[in-house]
């Protein structure tokens, strides 16, 4: 009893780098905006929801008026993105767990698992220090750290969905056999992005109860090897391919993108264990200079001035690499390059010849701003302006629902850049 | 990942005083008023949610067939309360026919509770 309560009391006050966590925040922010800019749509197209059937949870639930609906809808936009930029952070947080999970609670029919998903979520994060980092007050911070048992709950409350959602399935014969992704139309994606040789060659009940294994088999194996040191990164790469896959084909509202925000929390909690050593001169290190740090959402990589001619990597191993294959390694601990980087990582594995020794005593670079602060914060103004522009007018303005659908494709270039500026924002002070 | 693939497809029936069924074609329907009004009605205006507005027109099913056809007698009960100027529909009814998974299609009547005599 002693050992699960020390067990429980070490859990409870570990702590760690919270820039994982503050990214989550801002991923959930977006996700708050992006939910409530569906309801916005539904208000626009529709009109207001309790002219139509619903159906509320409890007669005793107060209903709002439409002016006070309405001023929700707008209220959970401003707050996600002040989650998002990590201004007000804090206040932002509870009223948008306010505000969403009243309502979730208007309607049954708006139940949806990322909804419930996104409350939880919003409900963790108020319980967490999640402005501390990875956010426009967090510059003046050396190195956020801060308490983790939050961040853990939301990382154990990931993978009992992963394990749910995987066994329940396995347990539903019209899952096991294929027949719900068969008519979810995976058949028809094979054969269009399949060579004609595959086709023909694999029947199409075998290929269907393919699919639906290697779908299981999936979540499976993200809900136990996420939180696998040896194999976290390639459970890491496996997910994104998953959820990215169901985004692009699906839509699934806010499920992929909480998941991949969620995802942040499975880093390894290491600062600056990977060193890149720049040669002084030649346009691409200046760029890297400036590019790094803006990339290095997790403050992961360290800069050093070389002498030598090449580029060299040092990885969290201690091997170093130099050239083209450095970079790969340099972009395995970039969030944004860490999909296309990663497989291409795994070839040092099979060799050594990548390997060279790795420089000593080299100074280290105060990482560049790509842009001063002022002029940072003046484009995270306006693509937050944009972005918000484009919703109103694409809300209020009648397109066909397919355009609208296709319009959520734009979110995702417009969030990479909204991350990658305040990031921007905390550079300077934070690292020093 | 999704929990069912199920498809459906539902057509509108009132039922009349006599006890004749009416299919209500694209669940829209006219009535005279008592004060001499056309009133028109339209059950994909009134009921938009979850896919239960598309009548006559195979469907797929949010979530599930389950939580589809409760929605869909909830609906069945709303719009009758919220149409107190026709008098000549007793109740509602939806004759639903559904696959689950690509399975054999079954069918089902849902039918409203009728209107109360005190009413009418």
């Amino acid at each position: 009893m002693k050992e699960i309560r020390a067990i429980v009391l070490r859990w409870v006050d570990s702590i760690g780098p919270l820039s994982g966590l503050g990214i989550c925040r801002s991923v959930l922010g977006l996700m708050v905006v992006r939910d409530a800019w569906g309801y916005l749509q539904k208000y626009a197209d529709r009109g207001f929801y309790l002219n139509q059937f619903n159906l509320p949870y409890a007669d005793w639930y107060p209903a709002p008026t439409e002016a006070l609906y309405f001023s929700i809808l707008i209220g959970l936009i401003v707050c996600g993105m002040l989650m998002a930029i990590g201004a007000l952070t804090k206040p932002a947080v509870y009223t948008a767990f306010v505000l969403h999970s009243y309502h979730l609670g208007l309607n049954e029919m708006w139940y949806r698992h990322n909804r419930y998903f996104l409350a939880l979520g919003l409900l963790l994060l108020s319980l967490a220090p999640c402005d501390r980092a990875f956010s426009l007050a967090s510059s003046r911070v050396s190195v956020a750290v801060g308490s983790l048992w939050s961040s853990t709950l939301l990382k154990i409350q990931l993978s009992l969905i992963y394990l749910a959602s995987a066994l329940s399935k396995t347990l539903d014969p019209d899952w096991s056999s294929g027949r719900v992704l068969f008519g979810r139309g995976v058949m028809k994606d094979w054969n269009s992005l399949a060579p004609e040789w595959l086709v023909t060659l694999l029947p199409r009940t075998q290929l269907v109860e393919l699919i639906t294994i290697s779908a299981l088999f999936q979540e499976f194996f993200l809900a136990i090897f996420l939180w696998v040191p040896l194999m976290r990164r390639v459970a890491l790469w496996v997910g994104i391919l998953f959820h990215g896959y169901i985004e692009l084909r699906y839509s699934v509202i806010t499920f992929s993108y909480l998941v991949l925000g969620v995802y942040f929390l499975f880093v390894r909690p290491t600062l600056r264990d990977r060193i890149i050593y720049l040669p002084r001169a030649g346009t691409l290190c200046r760029f890297l200079r400036q590019a790094i740090p803006s990339l290095d959402w997790l403050n992961k990589v360290e800069l050093r001035e070389s002498s030598g001619a090449r580029i060299v990597v040092t990885d969290f191993d201690g091997r170093s690499y130099r050239g083209l294959f450095g970079l790969i390694i340099l972009g395995t601990a970039l969030p944004l390059t860490f999909f296309f980087t990663f497989p291409l990582s795994l070839v040092r594995h099979l060799t050594d010849c990548f390997d060279v020794a790795t420089p000593k005593g080299r100074e280290e670079i105060a990482p560049q701003p790509w842009m001063s602060r002022s002029n940072a914060l003046a484009l995270l103004v306006a693509v937050i302006g944009i972005y918000l522009a484009l919703v109103w007018s694409i809300t209020f303005e009648h397109f066909p629902y397919s355009n609208r659908h296709h319009f959520h494709f734009f979110d995702i270039p417009l969030f990479a850049v909204i991350l990658t500026l305040v990031n921007q924002l905390q550079l300077g002070p934070k690292r020093k | 990942m999704f929990a069912e693939s199920s498809d459906f497809k539902s057509v509108l029936f009132r039922e009349m005083e006599n006890g004749q069924r009416v299919r209500a074609r694209g669940g829209e329907w006219e009535i005279r008023s008592r004060s001499g009004e056309i009133v028109r009605y339209s059950w994909s205006e009134m009921v938009q949610e979850f896919h239960l507005g598309y009548l006559e027109q195979v469907t797929h099913a949010k979530t599930g067939m389950a939580v589809t056809l409760k929605y869909m007698q909830h609906a069945l009960d709303w719009v009758m309360q919220r149409i107190p100027d026709d008098r000549a529909t007793r109740r509602l009814h939806l004759y639903v026919q559904y696959s689950k998974a690509g399975g054999p299609w079954e069918e089902v009547w849902l039918s409203s509770t009728p209107r109360e005599p005190s009413k009418q």
